[in-house]
């Protein structure tokens, strides 16, 4: 098998295709989840078809495209279904739709609804004996929604102790950052007061990311992950324009020259 | 209709461990016994509508037989996104039970007050909606809601509601004649049901026959039991406790199969306006032309 530097290589290169062919947005906050979201699909995650697989849901779907590309590398889908991403007739839209798509566990696009749902999958494992771990990951931008902290209140009530969150922190959201928009810090504060068990981590490397997802707790888990939006790509790495920004055909030929 | 649907619940979670009943924070005379017997098949979320839908929706992903209880503005509103995202774009087969529905609460102000809950579902495709008149046909639209595969809404009252339909329901979907007659009909559905066979008294002492008919189940709407009537009457009064844009009129206005005939539909329903005056819901349907005496007078000038 590949490393996970390599895979998520193939996997930026992917993405950066996927969104020059079908002219779509969101390549930024893609690039910021991959490595997470490679990390557990490849070293973490059980990922099969049965009821004991583990559940991992992409709350900030606008980023769909890193859960794409990794479900094809990752052999759950056939990689030519990305080919119909995010156009006309095509084969999976923009955001999630679950019976677009193997492997996705929620349509999701609107933010703040994967977390709620995420906490009803966690409690409905628990009562069914089912071992199996659910995974959200949110965005820094989505935690302002407020269904998020009805959820986030819930969940240790409940003692989902196989529900982790990650929190996607690259301080970059549609339109500024969380921080000069509302008191979003002290983020890991906010959580911890909530009951969560936090861990902060470089959202950019596989061993912590591994190490936290790994981690025993007897309480929900959420793993704040510092990330740089449009990372591996110098031209988009911390820009908010490369939440919106095409990917024309300059800026695949060098973003995919400085991924080789 | 609140204890009908409790009890309902009781027996099926009785035999049936994936019955999940989840309410936020209502249920208040409810719930008591329910959630003694089966406390693993029932939880209050709180005062948390988007949570309490969103977490229906993954009980639901992982197998459940998901009830959702609440006042209609809880259980549509507030969650809007997640009954549309969450439940029917997914097409989860969750039952939304929402009470105090139409005009039950308009004492309590317009924020409790429910009209454009019929418009809403209407913005709602894969919904199933029920609107049943009393305990029997709230027993007959959960027991549907048991084994169906859609997203369900019923819509009820509250409590102490009488037994209107004295029949046998064979098929809850179908229109329910509740008193039979032969020179109009009225048809309605839900919580106006008591107010409709009043009327249907009245007009009989006016001199004429009405057959009084419940439309329990409002989305979709079957236009072919509406077609019927409109061969066998020549005219047909629509009573609701909803907004005349959103409710069973405008299902009927809409349907292509019965607009040819929409001039033979005559509608009593409420304005679409909001509530400022401090009025019960009987003054209401007086102000509208809904209650039992108005629609008698509708009938007796039609049919002079």
């Amino acid at each position: 098998m590949q490393n996970l530097q390599e895979i998520t290589n193939d996997l930026r290169k992917t993405i950066l295709k996927m969104a020059h062919r079908a002219g779509s947005a969101h390549v930024g906050c893609s690039f910021s989840i991959v490595d997470i979201i490679a990390t557990l699909y490849f070293e973490v995650m059980n990922v099969t078809d049965g009821e004991d697989r583990d559940r991992f849901i992409l709350s900030k779907a606008h980023s769909s495209m890193a859960l794409y590309s990794t479900l094809a590398k990752r052999g759950v889908i056939e990689p030519k279904l990305l080919d119909g991403y995010h156009v006309d007739h095509g084969t999976i839209p923009g955001h999630l739709e679950r019976m677009s798509c193997k492997g996705v566990e929620i349509s999701a696009g609107s933010l703040g609804h994967g977390l709620p749902m995420g906490v009803g999958m966690a409690h409905g494992l628990k009562l069914k004996n089912n071992d199996a771990r659910v995974y959200v990951l949110i965005g820094d931008g989505e935690s302002e929604e407020g269904s998020n902290w009805e959820a986030a209140m819930m969940a240790p009530h409940l003692k989902l102790d196989n529900l982790t969150v990650f929190l996607d922190k690259n301080n970059l959201q549609g339109y500024g950052r969380p921080n000069e928009l509302m008191a979003y810090e002290p983020i890991e504060e906010k959580w911890k007061a909530f009951l969560w068990d936090v861990q902060t981590i470089d959202g950019h490397n596989y061993q912590q990311i591994k190490d936290a997802a790994l981690k025993k707790a007897d309480k929900p888990k959420i793993v704040i992950c510092n990330t740089i939006k449009g990372k591996g790509v110098s031209f988009m790495e911390n820009e908010m324009k490369w939440h919106y920004f095409r990917v024309t055909d300059d800026y695949l030929k060098n973003g995919s020259e400085e991924l080789k | 209709m609140r204890k009908t649907f409790a009890n309902v619940m009781a027996e099926h979670a009785a035999k049936d461990k994936s019955i999940y009943v989840v309410t936020g924070d209502a249920g208040f005379g409810v719930f008591e016994d329910y959630k003694d017997k089966f406390s693993k098949q029932y939880i209050n979320t709180g005062v948390n509508e988007q949570f309490m839908i969103g977490y229906s929706a993954g009980m639901s992903l992982e197998g459940y037989n998901v009830f959702v209880y609440n006042i209609v503005p809880f259980v549509l509103y507030r969650c809007y996104e997640q009954v549309r995202n969450d439940i029917c774009y997914q097409q989860l087969p969750i039952t939304m039970i929402g009470i105090a529905c139409g005009l039950l609460n308009t004492l309590s102000g317009m924020t409790h007050s429910t009209p454009e809950d019929l418009n809403i579902c209407a913005s709602l495709p894969y919904l199933e909606v029920f609107s049943p008149c009393d305990p029997k046909e709230t027993e007959a639209a959960v027991r549907y809601a048991v084994t169906a595969k859609n997203p369900i809404y019923i819509r009820i009252d509250k409590n102490g509601e009488p037994t209107l339909n004295q029949n046998k329901i064979i098929d809850i979907k179908k229109p329910q004649v509740l008193m039979e007659g032969s020179d109009i009909a009225v048809v309605f559905h839900g919580t106006i049901g008591e107010e409709m066979i009043k009327a249907g008294k009245l007009i009989k002492e006016a001199g004429y026959s009405a057959e009084i008919i419940s439309v329990p189940y409002i989305q979709p709407l079957d236009p072919e039991p509406m077609l019927k009537l409109t061969k066998k009457f020549k005219d047909i009064i629509v009573v609701e406790d909803s907004y005349i844009n959103g409710g069973l009129y405008s299902r009927i206005a809409m349907s292509k199969e019965l607009q040819p005939y929409l001039k033979q539909f005559h509608p009593r329903a409420v304005h679409f306006e909001y509530f400022y005056e401090i009025l019960s819901r009987n003054s209401y349907r007086k102000k509208y032309g809904s209650d039992s005496e108005s629609v008698k007078n509708l009938a007796v000038s039609l049919l002079k």
